[in-house]
Parts: C-alpha cells; sequence; structure tokens
C-alpha cells in the first residue's frame, strides 16, 4: 500500500525557522495531554491558558483566568502569541470571541480542515468533519475552493475525491425521488456532480466516487469532501477514535490568524503544535 | 476470559455450514480468502468457476435470482451475496420470501484496533432513519445477542451533542429519536444510553451494541473500519428475515470473515456453549 505522507511534506522546511509562541486552552489538567504538550515543547514555547484548575501543573508557563475562550484569540490577535491551539477549552465560544475581535467579514472564507492518516500511512485532508456543517452545494463549493486554494499555497497538488451517500446505479435507479430520505441521500449525489463539474472546468483532479471511500485513498486523493459534516464526523471518529488512525491536523485556515482547532476527544497534540510551528514560520 | 471473536470461530468450525457465495470475478486475494476459509464451511460459488469449489453458474444478469432460488430452497445453510448487484438481490429477496423492503435489514459485528467487540445497526444509507426502523433493527440485534449468549449494552448516537441541540431542527430529530429511544429500552430492561456523537466514549463504557443516528453514517463509519485499518474484523449480515445471509462491500477482496460469519450464525438456535 502506498503511503502519501502529506504531514512531512509541508512541514519539514519549514521547521527550522524558529521557535513561535503558542497559546494552548487548557480546560483542566490531563496527564495524557500534558505529556503530549511537553514533547512538543522541541517546536515552540508553550503557554497553557486555563481557569483556576491548571493552576497546579508543572513545567509551563500559564495564563490562568476565568474565561479562557476569551483570553486565549484576545492574545492571539494582540500578538502576544504567534498561533494558538483550542485544546480543551470550549470550540463554539472560543471561536465567537476571535470573531469578534477581528470582525465577521475576515472569518467569511474561513475553511475547516483535518489531515487524517489511516493505518497505512495514506494521509488526506477531510473537509468537513463537524456534523452541522457541508450540507448545502455552495458551502461544499466554498470549503472545496478553500482548501485547494490553501494546500496549493503550502505545496500540495490537490487531487479530490467527492463522497455521496449513493452509488452511480443506485442513484439512476432512484434520482426522480426527491423527498424522505432517498430525498436527502439524492441530493448529496446531485451535489457531488455539480461540485465535480465545477471544478473540472477550473482544471481540478478530481472524482464523484459515490460512496467508495476506499476507492477514493487507493487512488491517492489527498482531499476527501465527505457528503456532508455528518458523515465526516463519522469519517473522522471512525478512523482516529476506533480504528487506531492518526489526526495530524485540524485546522481553522484562511484567518488572519493561524488558528489551530481539534476534537475534544483527541489527548495527543504533538502534531497539532508541530503543524502549527510550520503553519507560522510559513507565513513569515 | 471470554473472546466473542473465538466463539465465532469455533461455532463456524463446529458448524461448517453449506454456504454459497455470488462471485462473477476472483482476484487472487479472493481465492486465497476463500482457501483460508474452507476449513470452516463447505463452499459453494455461484457464477465463476474457481478451481477446488463447488460451482453454480451465473453471469451478471441471473446471478441475484441464481442467489435468492439457492437460500430459499433451504439446500444452503447460509450465504454471501458478494459481488451481486444489493437492490437487486434484496428487492428480488424481498419479493419471493414475501418481506417488506423495509424488513430486509443490514448489520455489523466489528472488532476494532482495542480488540473490543461491537454489533452496529444501519449498514446501508437508507436504513435507520426513523424511530420505528431503529427499534426494528436493535431488536433484530438483540435477538442475534441473545442467540450468541452475550447480554447487550445499548448506545443511541446521534448527530448533536447536548450542547449544541436547538440549533438545528434538522440535527435534532436525531437527538430525539435517540431520547425517546433511550427510554424505550429502559422501560424493557436494558441497560442503555445516549452516547450523543462519541461512539469512543460509547465503546470504552462497553456498550456492544451500537446503534447509529442513520444509515448514512453507518455505512461509512463500517467503510473507514473495513477499509483504512490494518486486519479489520468484521461481518455484514441481514437481520430482519429468516434467512442467514452475509453482506459486503463489492469492493471487498478478502472474503474469510464473511465465511465464518456465514457458517457461525447458521442455525444459532441449535447451538449449545457457554461462556467461559
Amino acid at each position: 500500500m502506498k503511503k502519501n505522507n502529506l504531514f512531512q511534506k509541508v512541514v519539514k522546511s519549514k521547521l527550522k525557522l524558529g521557535k513561535p509562541k503558542v497559546g494552548f486552552g487548557l480546560a483542566r489538567p490531563d496527564k495524557e495531554i500534558l505529556n503530549s504538550l511537553r514533547k512538543s515543547k522541541k517546536y515552540a514555547d508553550i503557554i497553557l491558558v486555563g481557569s483556576k484548575s491548571i493552576e497546579k501543573v508543572v513545567g509551563f508557563k500559564k495564563i490562568i483566568t476565568k474565561n479562557p475562550e476569551k483570553l486565549l484569540p484576545e492574545l492571539l490577535v494582540k500578538g502576544e502569541f504567534n498561533g494558538i491551539v483550542r485544546g480543551t477549552i470550549d470550540d463554539f465560544k472560543t471561536f465567537e470571541a476571535y470573531q469578534k475581535l477581528v470582525g465577521k467579514n475576515k472569518t467569511k472564507k474561513m475553511i475547516e480542515l483535518a489531515l487524517l492518516e489511516d493505518a497505512f500511512g495514506r494521509q488526506f485532508f477531510l473537509s468537513e468533519g463537524s456534523n452541522p456543517l457541508g450540507w448545502k452545494l455552495e458551502e461544499k463549493i466554498k470549503n472545496c475552493e478553500g482548501i485547494i486554494k490553501f494546500i496549493k499555497k503550502i505545496g500540495i497538488k490537490p487531487k479530490i475525491g467527492v463522497i455521496t451517500g449513493v452509488r452511480h446505479n443506485t442513484y439512476k435507479k432512484r434520482k426522480s425521488i426527491k423527498t424522505g430520505v432517498i430525498g436527502i441521500l439524492n441530493k448529496t449525489y446531485e451535489d457531488a456532480e455539480d461540485i465535480v463539474k465545477y471544478f473540472r472546468k477550473k482544471k481540478v483532479a478530481i472524482k464523484n466516487y459515490t460512496i467508495e471511500l476506499d476507492t477514493a485513498i487507493k487512488d491517492n486523493c489527498n482531499v476527501i469532501i465527505p457528503p456532508n459534516g455528518m458523515v465526516g464526523n463519522q469519517i473522522f471518529r471512525a478512523l482516529c477514535l476506533v480504528g487506531g488512525g492518526k489526526t495530524l491536523i485540524v485546522s481553522r485556515a484562511n484567518l488572519p490568524h493561524p488558528y489551530e482547532d481539534n476534537s475534544r476527544s483527541e489527548k495527543d497534540f504533538e502534531s497539532h503544535v508541530k503543524w502549527l510551528k510550520a503553519w507560522i514560520n510559513g507565513m513569515k | 476470559m471470554y473472546s466473542l471473536k473465538q466463539e465465532i470461530f469455533k461455532l463456524a468450525k463446529k458448524n461448517n455450514a453449506k454456504i454459497a457465495i455470488g462471485l462473477l470475478e476472483a482476484s487472487n486475494s479472493i481465492k486465497d480468502s476463500l482457501k483460508r476459509a474452507s476449513s470452516f464451511a463447505d463452499i459453494t460459488i455461484i457464477g465463476k468457476k474457481i478451481k477446488g469449489f463447488k460451482y453454480i453458474p451465473a453471469n451478471k444478469d441471473n446471478i441475484e435470482e441464481k442467489e435468492v432460488k439457492l437460500i430459499l430452497s433451504k439446500k444452503i445453510d447460509g450465504l454471501i451475496r458478494g459481488q451481486a448487484d444489493t437492490y437487486k438481490f434484496e428487492d428480488l429477496l424481498s419479493k419471493k420470501a414475501g418481506y417488506s423492503r423495509e424488513q430486509v435489514l443490514v448489520s455489523g459485528l466489528f472488532e476494532d484496533q482495542f480488540k473490543r467487540m461491537f454489533f452496529t445497526t444501519s449498514g446501508s444509507h437508507s436504513d435507520g432513519w426513523t424511530i420505528k426502523s431503529k427499534i426494528l433493527m436493535v431488536d433484530e440485534l438483540i435477538k442475534k445477542m441473545n442467540g450468541l449468549k452475550i447480554k447487550p449494552k445499548i448506545a443511541f448516537l446521534t448527530w448533536v451533542r447536548p450542547g449544541s441541540v436547538g440549533r438545528n431542527f434538522f440535527l435534532d430529530q436525531s437527538w430525539e429519536q435517540a431520547e425517546y429511544l433511550v427510554k424505550y429500552y429502559n422501560k424493557k430492561g436494558y441497560k442503555v444510553k445516549n452516547y450523543n456523537i462519541e461512539i469512543e466514549t460509547a465503546l470504552n463504557d462497553g456498550a456492544n451494541l451500537i446503534c447509529f443516528a442513520t444509515g448514512a453514517s453507518g455505512n461509512m463509519f463500517s467503510r473507514t473500519l473495513a477499509f483504512l485499518v490494518k486486519n479489520p474484523f468484521y461481518i455484514y449480515f441481514h437481520t430482519g428475515i429468516r434467512e442467514n445471509i452475509i453482506e459486503n462491500n463489492r469492493t471487498v477482496q478478502d472474503y474469510f470473515n464473511m465465511v465464518l460469519g456465514a457458517s457461525a450464525f447458521a442455525k444459532p438456535s441449535k447451538q449449545k456453549y457457554e461462556k467461559k
């Protein structure tokens, strides 16, 4: 099975360029997380931002506050941090605070993308990992455009696999159905076909793999567009939290600042910090 | 320690059931997997002739018909759909056996990378979107687990975390269904919980019957575990029907687990074995 080491390709040249200051949101002390952050110190100066509960954590600079969700993005925007990892503090509140600080207009082009690695060392970007996102065609096209722009900038040529909730033949047989469950599944197919048409015109390598995620990965697709965030979330959970795969990065890209996100269930943050360092250095 | 996987192997060996599998093409990997599995079942191929196995000729136009005819004739103890078309096969089976289309369901048995085994609902995208469909699937899995003398611990999954309920009507439906079903199975005396989006927490808690929010998430979960992890152990099977039919992804190149399942699940009511 062919490995596809996108992560190494991207970070290698940028790691030597200096040690940035990184803010990390920590809701409460966690042995596993702190161990991974200790290992990550070789990449960045890590400053923990959290409530009183993290006061006794040793070996890190700490900023204690009643409202870490507000302070972490505030210090990022002020330039006290070169980048942040959201960590275990609340996702929505942190991003809302960031939006308020930079203005909603500057976050309109934001995309969420995760770089995952399966058990065979094959790495791919997943465009939607959050349940409420990516249900509309316009949203999927916007995300896809954002990912293409982002990964081209970091030196990767996109090869995109679009996933649906229905196979080609089944869609042909049932395409007249527009309502109910079959209607929802048919819509994922129609969206995928529209996405493929749209990006083929722009000369991007892209294909509708229908339900066959496995074939898309086998074909060396480096970007996977799931039918919606719910399915994207399921791919992430099955692979990384049950199937022994890895989450290498989860970024909120195309924002004014390097903003690394993650799943609340994650315990190992080394690749997030390593990536954030490369990201920050790449912007210099 | 009790191991369900070991029990499946033991049962398959003991049953050595007569099973058939539909194959129109067979790669070396498929042939090799059938050879490895042949000590657990008496295998007949429907479709392509493969050296060393019994054979019923069939082509792409009639493979579904031959499969349905054979399993309903009761000349075999189990069937693996193999490379026959899913919908054509299920439509034909429903018609010939008198099942409603909703009755023909796909479930799964998985072992994850941490050696935890669990049953799952909704292997097919269109299954499991309603309370009725979920009850049907969970009840069928409970029956299956009872047959294997396993006490179910049920986890319902949703599309939303508790903190996000109320933001999106469409996603909230999965939450409402899970809450309803937790009460429903609680009253029946089962251990049951709504784990929202966290399958990993459900498995950490020892849940062994996972009910997905819908078939779309179930299918992608199964596909990911089957194809993106090393040495996966999984068996998809039909529930809701009388016949012992094992399901699979059409792209699968290794049928060992499917043969094992078809043989192990044959006549489960006649099996007598105890937990160690």
